[in-house]
C-alpha cells in the first residue's frame, strides 16, 4: 500500500480531530444550536426512515393478505366454472379482480394445469410462475415473487360439508385453480408516498422544534454571556467586577460563586498590597543595612588594604635606606672584618625585614584574591637544584643532612610560576631546617601515577608530587590544624622558634592557587612530612640553560658622561641614589618633590629621572605625566626616560606609573643591581667592569 | 345457520328438546348412578356432540322414552369413550336392545355383540355392505312418500329426474324406481361418482328437461348435491324453466325447492324403539328408508310454478319464506 494514502482510522481520527477544533471555536450557543439540529434532523430523517419502512412492511403484509384473499375469492367463484369447464362462469368474476388495483393477470386453470381463462397482460420482464404445484395446497399461497410482481396461486377445492350423519365422509375433489398476478408498482409508490410524507412531516416538527431551540438556548445562554463577559473583564485585569446573578439556578449559583471568587480576590490583592508595602518598607531596611555593611566592609578592606601600603611604604622608605648604604658600604673597600661583618648583619636584618613586609603583604594580596599566577617554562632539575642550594646552605649551617631527590624520570621541563613554587618549596624547607634540630630535612620530586585523574585528559599534562619531609620533633595532632592559620607555630612558646608565623598560611594559600593543598603527616617525635601535587604542563624537550654566571663588579660605563635627574622626598633616600650613581661615573641633579622636578627638567633635560612615587606638593606621577608633556621634552631629538621607584609594591602602582608615562618601574628598597640593569636598558649603555 | 340434511324442527321446539335432553341426561346418569337395580328395556348410544345436533339426537332419544316408558340407557359416545368400557357396560345389564345414533352409534354398533338387537340410525350414505348385520334406519326419506307428495303438489309431473352417486344411494334409487313405477312416474337416473361429472349429468338432464312434465330431485347424496355451486345452479334453471326442484333436504326449500321431507324425529325414536325391542327372529336387517316425515314447503317457489296449495290437502309442518 501506497505510504502516502492515509488509512480510515488516520482519517477518521484527522475528521475527529478537525470536528474538536471546529466546536472549539464555536460558542455555547452555537455548539448547543448544532448538536439540537443535527440531532434533531437526524432524528427526523430516522425516524421517517424507520416509519416509511415499517409502514411498507405492514402495507407489504396487507397487500400480500389482500391479494390472497382476492384470489381465493375468485376461486371460490370459479368453481362453477371449473365444474362445467365453461369459461363464461368465470368471466364476470375475472373482470372484477381485474378492477382491483394493482391485479395485472388472473388466470383459471384446470386440475390438469391447462388454461382454461386468462385476462390481463404479464409484463414482459416476468416470468410465468411454474405450473401447478403437486399436491396442491388447502391455502391461497405466493408462488413467487421479483421485483415487479408477486404471483399468487390460490387452489379450487370442493367444499362438501360432512355432518356426524354420514357414514361415508364426503372427500374435497380438487378442481383447479387460480393464479393472480399482482404489481408491486402500488407498494413502491406508497413506499415513496409514506416516506416522503413522513420526512416532510418530521422536517416540519423539527424546524418548529429548532426554533424553539434556539429561543430556548438563546434564553438559557443570555446569563451565561453575561457572567462570560464578566469572567473576561476580570480576566483582563479589571477590578471590581460583578456578574449580575440570573438566568437559571446553576448559572445563579455560579455566577454568585463569581462574585464571592472576586470579592475574595480583591480582598486578597487588598491584603497583597499592604503586605508588598511593608515587605518593600522591611526590604529597603534591609537592603540599606546590608549597604552599610558592604560600605562598612568596603571602608575597612580599603583600609586594611591603605594600611597595609602605607605600613609597606612607610617600612620600605627606611629599609630603602638601610638596604641601599648596607650594598655600598659592602663595596667599599679597606673595612676590617669587624666592620664588615656589622655591615653584613645590617644587610641581613634589613632583609629580614624585608621578608616580612613581603610575607604580610602576600597573604594580604592572596586572601583578596588580586594574586594572579605568572607560569613560565621551567626548566626543572635546575630550578629543583637552585631550590636546594639555597637550603643546603642553612642545613649545613645546622649541621643537617640534606637530601635532595629528584625522580629519573621526571620531564625536562614545566610550566609553572617559579616565583610561587619556589616560594613554597622554600618556606617549607626553611621550616624543616628550622625546627630540625639534628638529623635530616629531605626534598623529594617525582612524577605521580595519574593515568585515572580526569584533568589529564589532556596531553603534556603531568602531576608531580613535591615531598618535604624531616626528622624534626614532629607535630602533634591538635596542631596540625592550627599552624596552617596566620601567625600560628606549633609547639610552646619556649620551643617556637622565629618567623612571623606566615610561611605556611602563604605556602598554603599559593598551593591552593596553583590546583592542590598543603597534606601533612606527622606524628611528635617522628618528623613530619608535608607533600602536595600539582598538575602541571610538562614537556621533555630541554630549554636552554643558561649556566648561572658571577656578577662582576661595574666600575663605570663607556661613552659621555650621562645626567640623572634623582627626584625624592626623603633625603638620605636620595642622597643613597646619587651615592650609589656618582661612583659609576653619572652626573645627579636632585630634586624633592615634583614640581621641583619639573624645574629642574625645564632649567636642563637630564638624560634620566629616578622619580619617587609619594611626595608631597606634587607625586612622582603627575610630575611624570607634566614632564611627558613639556615641549621640550616632547621636540627633543632622544626620548627622556623616566623610572618611577615606589615603596607601595603592588602591580597596581606598577600599571599607574606606565599610564602616567614612565617607561620602567622599581620597587623600595632598590636593589642596586637591578637599578642597574635598567639604567643599561633605558640608556642603552655598556658596563665597564672591574678588572 | 346450518341445519342437518334430515330436516329442521322450528326453534321453540329447538329449545325444548335442549331442555329434555339436558333432563334426560340428568336423570340417565341419576339412574345410572343411583338405582343400579332399575331394569333397563333399551340402551341408546348417540354422539356427543354439540348443537344443531344434540337437539336432534334429543327428539330421537325423547320418542324412545316415550316408546319405552322410560326404561332407556342412554350412553354418550364422545371422543374419548372406551368402546370396550361401554359394550361391557351394557352386557353387565343385560341389555338385550341397542339403539345407535349418527355415524359414531353406526361404527360402535358394527362391533358389538350380535346377541342384542341392534338398530342403528340417524345415519346417511351407508354402503349396503355395512348393513347387513342388523337393520339400518336412514334418514333419507322414502321415495314413495316423496314422489306421493310430488303427485299431490304437482300433479303434472310424469317423470322425475336424478343424479345419484350409486356407491351410496343404489339401495335408496331401487326403492325411487319401484316408487316411481307404482306412482305411475317415469324416474330417469344418472350415475355420478364425482361432482363434476354430476355437473356434466345435471347439465344434460336440464338441457333435455320439460318444464310440464319433468321435476328434479335432489336426494341426500353427498357427491352429487352440493349446496355451495350445484344448488344455486339447478335452482337456478329450475326457476328460469319454471321446473319443479323437490329435495330430501329441509334446507333446500328455504332456497328455493318447492318442498322436502325432513324427519319427524320423535316418532322416529318410537319407530326406532319398537324395532329395536321386536323378538330378535322378526327383526328386519338392511337399510330402511325414513318414513316419519315431516313436510316442508317454499310457498314463493309454488306460486312462481303456479301450484295451488291450498288444494291440495296436504299439512305442511313447516313453510317457506317463513312468517
Amino acid at each position: 500500500m501506497n505510504s502516502s494514502i492515509p488509512s480510515p482510522a488516520m482519517a477518521e481520527k484527522r475528521a475527529s480531530s478537525f470536528l474538536v477544533r471546529f466546536m472549539a471555536r464555536q460558542t455555547f450557543q452555537r455548539q448547543l444550536s448544532i448538536c439540537f439540529t443535527v440531532g434533531v434532523f437526524g432524528l427526523a430523517v430516522f425516524t421517517s426512515m424507520v416509519s416509511s419502512w415499517q409502514g411498507s412492511r405492514q402495507i407489504h403484509d396487507t397487500l400480500l393478505a389482500q391479494s390472497m384473499g382476492i384470489a381465493s375469492s375468485l376461486a371460490q367463484q370459479s368453481s362453477l366454472a371449473l365444474l362445467s369447464s365453461t369459461p363464461d362462469n368465470a368471466r364476470e368474476a375475472m373482470a372484477a379482480t381485474l378492477a382491483f388495483p394493482g391485479v395485472m393477470r388472473v388466470e383459471l386453470r384446470d386440475a390438469d394445469g391447462g388454461v382454461l381463462l386468462a385476462r390481463g397482460q404479464l409484463p414482459g420482464t416476468v416470468h410465468a410462475a411454474p405450473s401447478n404445484p403437486q399436491p396442491p395446497t388447502q391455502e391461497a399461497s405466493l408462488l413467487s415473487e421479483d421485483e415487479e410482481v408477486w404471483q399468487f396461486m390460490a387452489p379450487v377445492w370442493t367444499r362438501p360439508v360432512a355432518t356426524p350423519y354420514d357414514v361415508i365422509e364426503p372427500q374435497p375433489q380438487y378442481l383447479g385453480q387460480v393464479r393472480l398476478v399482482q404489481s408491486k408498482a402500488m407498494l413502491a409508490s406508497m413506499k415513496t408516498h409514506i416516506f416522503v410524507v413522513n420526512l416532510l412531516s418530521a422536517l416540519f416538527f423539527a424546524a418548529l422544534f429548532q426554533f424553539a431551540i434556539r429561543a430556548l438556548t438563546e434564553r438559557l445562554t443570555r446569563p451565561l454571556r453575561g457572567l462570560a463577559r464578566a469572567m473576561d473583564r476580570a480576566g483582563q485585569g479589571e477590578a471590581g467586577v460583578v456578574a449580575a446573578e440570573e438566568g437559571p439556578r446553576d448559572l445563579q449559583t455560579m455566577a454568585h460563586a463569581f462574585n464571592r471568587m472576586m470579592s475574595a480576590l480583591s480582598e486578597r490583592g487588598h491584603e497583597l498590597a499592604r503586605h508588598r508595602e511593608h515587605l518593600e518598607d522591611i526590604v529597603s531596611e534591609r537592603t540599606r543595612e546590608l549597604q552599610l555593611a558592604r560600605d562598612r566592609a568596603e571602608v575597612a578592606s580599603q583600609a586594611k588594604s591603605a594600611f597595609l601600603a602605607r605600613m609597606s611604604h612607610e617600612l620600605r622608605t627606611p629599609l630603602n635606606a638601610i638596604l641601599g648604604y648596607a650594598q655600598l658600604l659592602r663595596m667599599e673597600k679597606g673595612l676590617n672584618d669587624r666592620l664588615k661583618s656589622g655591615i653584613q648583619i645590617i644587610h641581613q636584618s634589613g632583609e629580614h625585614l624585608l621578608m616580612l613586609i613581603v610575607d604580610i603583604l602576600d597573604l594580604s594580596r592572596i586572601e583578596s584574591g588580586k594574586t594572579e599566577l605568572k607560569p613560565v617554562v621551567v626548566p626543572l632539575r635546575t630550578f629543583i637544584g637552585g631550590v636546594a642550594d639555597i637550603i643546603r646552605v642553612k642545613a649545613d649551617e645546622k649541621r643537617l643532612d640534606f637530601d635532595l631527590h629528584m625522580d629519573p624520570t621526571l620531564p625536562a621541563s614545566v610550566t609553572v610560576d617559579d616565583k610561587r613554587l619556589r616560594q613554597v618549596l622554600l618556606n617549607l624547607l626553611s621550616n624543616a631546617v628550622k625546627f630540625t634540630a639534628a638529623g635530616q630535612v629531605r626534598l623529594s620530586v617525582k612524577p605521580v601515577d595519574a593515568s585515572d585523574r580526569a584533568l589529564l585528559d589532556a596531553p603534556g599534562q603531568c602531576i608531580l608530587r613535591f615531598e618535604v619531609s624531616d626528622s624534626g620533633p614532629g607535630i602533634s595532632p591538635q596542631d596540625q590544624a592550627r599552624i596552617f592559620e596566620p601567625f600560628e607555630q606549633a609547639g610552646d612558646a619556649r620551643s617556637q622558634a622565629s618567623g612571623t608565623g606566615l610561611g605556611l598560611a602563604i605556602a598554603r594559600q599559593l598551593t591552593r592557587l596553583m590546583g592542590d593543598d598543603i597534606r601533612l603527616s606527622s606524628q611528635p617525635g617522628q618528623g613530619s612530612l608535608f607533600w602536595f601535587e600539582l598538575p602541571l604542563s610538562c614537556r621533555d624537550d630541554r630549554p636552554a640553560a643558561s649556566a648561572p654566571m658571577p656578577a662582576p663588579m661595574i666600575a663605570g660605563y663607556e661613552g659621555p658622561r650621562r645626567s640623572i635627574l634623582v627626584v625624592d622626598d626623603v633625603d638620605f633616600n636620595r642622597q643613597m641614589l646619587v651615592d650609589l650613581l656618582q661612583p659609576l661615573g653619572f652626573q645627579t641633579r636632585q630634586a624633592a618633590d615634583g614640581i621641583e622636578a619639573l624645574e629642574q627638567v625645564m632649567a636642563r633635560l637630564p638624560d634620566l629621572i629616578l622619580m619617587d612615587k609619594a611626595m608631597p606638593l606634587m607625586d612622582g606621577l603627575v610630575a611624570t605625566g607634566q614632564i611627558r608633556q613639556l615641549a621640550m621634552v616632547k621636540d627633543a631629538s632622544t626620548p627622556l626616560p623616566v623610572v618611577v621607584i615606589s615603596a607601595h609594591a603592588s602591580g597596581t602602582d606598577e600599571q599607574a606609573a606606565l599610564a602616567s608615562g614612565a617607561d620602567a618601574f622599581l620597587e623600595k628598597p632598590v636593589d642596586r643591581q637591578a637599578l642597574l640593569d635598567l639604567i643599561e636598558r633605558c640608556l642603552g649603555l655598556r658596563w665597564v667592569y672591574e678588572a | 345457520m346450518k341445519f342437518p340434511r334430515s330436516g329442521q324442527p322450528p326453534v321453540f321446539r329447538r329449545g325444548l328438546l335442549h331442555i329434555l335432553m339436558t333432563v334426560i341426561g340428568a336423570c340417565a346418569a341419576g339412574t345410572s348412578s343411583a338405582a343400579d337395580d332399575v331394569v333397563h328395556q333399551l340402551a341408546v348410544l348417540y354422539p356427543d356432540i354439540g348443537e344443531p345436533y344434540r337437539s336432534v339426537f334429543a327428539s330421537i332419544i325423547e320418542g324412545i322414552e316415550a316408546r319405552t316408558g322410560g326404561r332407556v340407557l342412554s350412553l354418550p359416545l364422545s371422543g374419548n369413550a372406551a368402546s370396550a368400557d361401554l359394550i361391557n357396560e351394557i352386557r353387565r345389564r343385560d341389555i338385550h336392545a341397542v339403539v345407535t345414533l349418527g355415524r359414531q352409534g353406526m361404527r360402535m354398533a358394527a362391533s358389538m355383540d350380535k346377541g342384542a338387537t341392534l338398530v342403528a340410525a340417524g345415519v346417511l350414505s351407508v354402503p349396503e355392505s355395512e348393513a347387513q348385520a342388523f337393520a339400518v334406519h336412514s334418514l333419507a326419506p322414502d321415495p314413495a312418500l316423496l314422489f306421493a307428495r310430488l303427485k299431490a303438489l304437482a300433479p303434472s309431473v310424469k317423470r322425475v329426474l336424478v343424479v345419484h352417486d350409486p356407491r351410496q344411494n343404489a339401495w335408496l334409487i331401487r326403492l325411487a324406481r319401484e316408487a316411481a313405477k307404482a306412482s305411475g312416474l317415469d324416474l330417469q337416473v344418472r350415475s355420478a361418482e364425482d361432482l363434476k361429472s354430476a355437473v356434466k349429468a345435471y347439465q344434460e338432464l336440464m338441457a333435455g328437461a320439460n318444464p310440464m312434465h319433468d321435476a328434479i330431485w335432489l336426494p341426500q347424496d353427498a357427491t352429487t348435491v352440493e349446496d355451495g355451486t350445484i344448488l344455486p345452479l339447478l335452482l337456478k334453471e329450475a326457476w328460469a324453466q319454471n321446473l319443479v326442484l323437490f329435495s330430501s333436504n329441509v334446507g333446500h326449500v328455504r332456497r328455493g325447492a318447492l318442498f322436502a321431507l325432513y324427519p319427524n324425529n320423535a316418532e322416529l325414536g318410537r319407530t326406532l324403539a319398537t324395532a329395536a325391542m321386536a323378538p330378535a327372529s322378526s327383526g328386519t336387517r338392511g337399510i330402511q328408508p325414513l318414513r316419519d316425515v315431516m313436510l316442508a314447503v317454499n310457498t314463493r317457489t309454488a306460486n312462481h310454478l303456479g301450484l295451488n296449495l291450498s288444494a291440495t290437502g296436504l299439512r305442511f309442518q313447516t313453510v317457506f319464506p317463513e312468517p
